[in-house]
């Protein structure tokens, strides 16, 4: 009997990057410096990295500052989201259906929600250690996932995937999938929802309310 | 008596839960309306009874203790798994379970340690469920089950016959298994502390759980590697 089971499980969407917060981010063989960021996994330790040192430098700042923070979150973290295709993904056909300007609204809207969450689980975590296993390369050209497991005391690990694009010569994730609850999916379908009951206008109200309050 | 119970209820569930695979972003769920009453009831109970004790636990007893509760469950849960391996006709893996069960019982002090993976033994997670999706069955309706959380008919069918393959089921002390059923509870729920926020500040909580909990069976069944197709935004596939 496993009381409220699962209930909880997709909450761990989004709380991978805490993990990188305090985490023993385990470099490459040739050492972090030497990360190869133009590679998939390359990046992604990378960026775990990085994370990694500015909360050790600013932890006490960041969690009674909670703008420093979303600020750090976003200059370190976001411009390596593929925003425009997951807000396209996330709204499947209601994306062709809404206008440039309710596109535009609804991105910007997710955006900040997500900077929020994963802000606010970043500081959650504790002595965490992530190990990354080198990319495999999609089933198109241009795809690329890596995946790494998370341990930490008294929990199963958990493993994490990265699902990342080439644009333009950059790797971009646009999805990450948490045990395999994919976040992607998983807006979507409570979106979809959202819409179904009280249209697009209303969930990009409440998107835009619950990112500027 | 009860088992004449179970077997009814054993019928009805395969019964609705011969149903096709829908994906998890529009699933089956005719009984939302009652599903979100239970749902409201789960949080409650969680609010002021489970998460309060989980944080307890994870405040009071430190990180090696905790994975070791941890190992002592998952082991206990293993017999499950190796029948539904074999079920599956995964044979090779039902056989290192079979070993992983044998070593972490003994060596590894009553399922404690995890000894059987330091030798290249690494733990699986199947069950009925798992197995029934592997047939073919669809998982039919989603459930919100009171106390216990989300679920289908499919689910519902794996954890009444999983009952007996839990050695707890055979032990008379009562008060010992209800010790343990509770303390399992608790642990369990620790695991997931970290991910409070990210349920509660979703639009609608029952949803985001719905969709997470129907993801994490598919993939559970293909092992990790679900088909891409059943990605959910394959009509957008075009990137």
């Amino acid at each position: 009997m496993h009381l409220l089971r699962a209930a909880c499980i997709p909450l761990l969407l989004l709380c991978h990057a805490p993990v990188m917060a305090e985490a023993a981010v385990t470099p490459g063989k040739t050492g972090a410096a030497a990360l190869d960021i133009n590679s998939p996994d390359g990046l992604i330790r990378a960026v775990a990295q990085k994370l990694l040192d500015r909360i050790k430098a600013d932890r006490k700042v960041l969690i009674n500052n909670p703008d420093k923070l979303f600020a750090m979150v976003d200059e370190v973290v976001l411009p390596h989201f593929d925003f425009p295709l997951m807000a396209r993904l996330v709204l499947g056909e209601q994306w062709t259906a809404a206008n440039d300007k309710q596109q535009q609204r609804f991105l910007e809207g997710f955006k900040s929600l997500l900077v929020k969450t994963y802000g606010n689980a970043l500081l959650q975590y504790s002595n965490e250690t992530i190990t990354f296993r080198p990319a495999q390369l999609g089933s198109k050209p241009g795809r690329a996932s890596v995946a790494s497991l998370i341990q930490s005391a008294g929990a199963a690990p958990v493993p994490m995937e990265y699902r990342m694009r080439k644009l333009d010569d950059q790797w971009l994730i646009y999805d990450v999938v948490v045990d395999g609850i994919s976040l992607v999916t998983n807006y979507r379908g409570t979106y979809a929802a959202e819409i179904q009951r009280d249209g697009l206008e209303s969930l990009i109200k409440k998107l835009e309310q619950q990112t500027t309050g | 008596m009860i088992l004449t119970f179970r077997s009814a209820l054993l019928l009805l569930a395969v019964t609705l839960g011969a149903c096709a695979h829908a994906p998890s972003h529009a699933p089956a769920d005719p009984l939302e309306v009652v599903n979100r009453s239970v749902f409201a009831f789960n949080t409650k109970t969680d609010k002021y009874l489970l998460r309060p004790a989980a944080r307890a636990y994870t405040a009071v007893v430190p990180g090696f203790a905790r994975t070791g509760v941890r190992n002592f469950f998952a082991n206990l849960a293993t017999p499950v798994t190796i029948v539904n391996q074999y079920l599956q006709g995964k044979f090779a893996a039902g056989t290192s379970d079979l070993g992983r069960l044998l070593i972490n019982s003994s060596l590894g002090l009553g399922g404690m340690l995890d000894v059987a993976s330091y030798w290249g033994l690494p733990a699986h997670d199947e069950d009925f469920g798992q197995t029934l999706g592997r047939w073919g069955v669809g998982e039919g309706w989603y459930l919100m089950l009171p106390f216990l959380g989300p679920s289908t008919n499919r689910d519902l069918v794996s954890r009444i016959a999983r009952t007996p393959f839990n050695p707890l089921y055979y032990v008379e002390d009562t008060s010992l298994v209800w010790g343990l059923t509770v303390l399992d509870g608790i642990q369990d729920r620790a695991q997931y502390l970290n991910a409070d926020a990210l349920l509660s500040g979703q639009l609608d909580p029952y949803i985001f759980l719905r969709s997470a909990y129907l993801q994490r069976r598919w993939t559970a069944i293909h092992d990790g590697r679900p088909p891409l197709e059943q990605s959910g935004f394959e009509e957008f596939d075009d990137f």
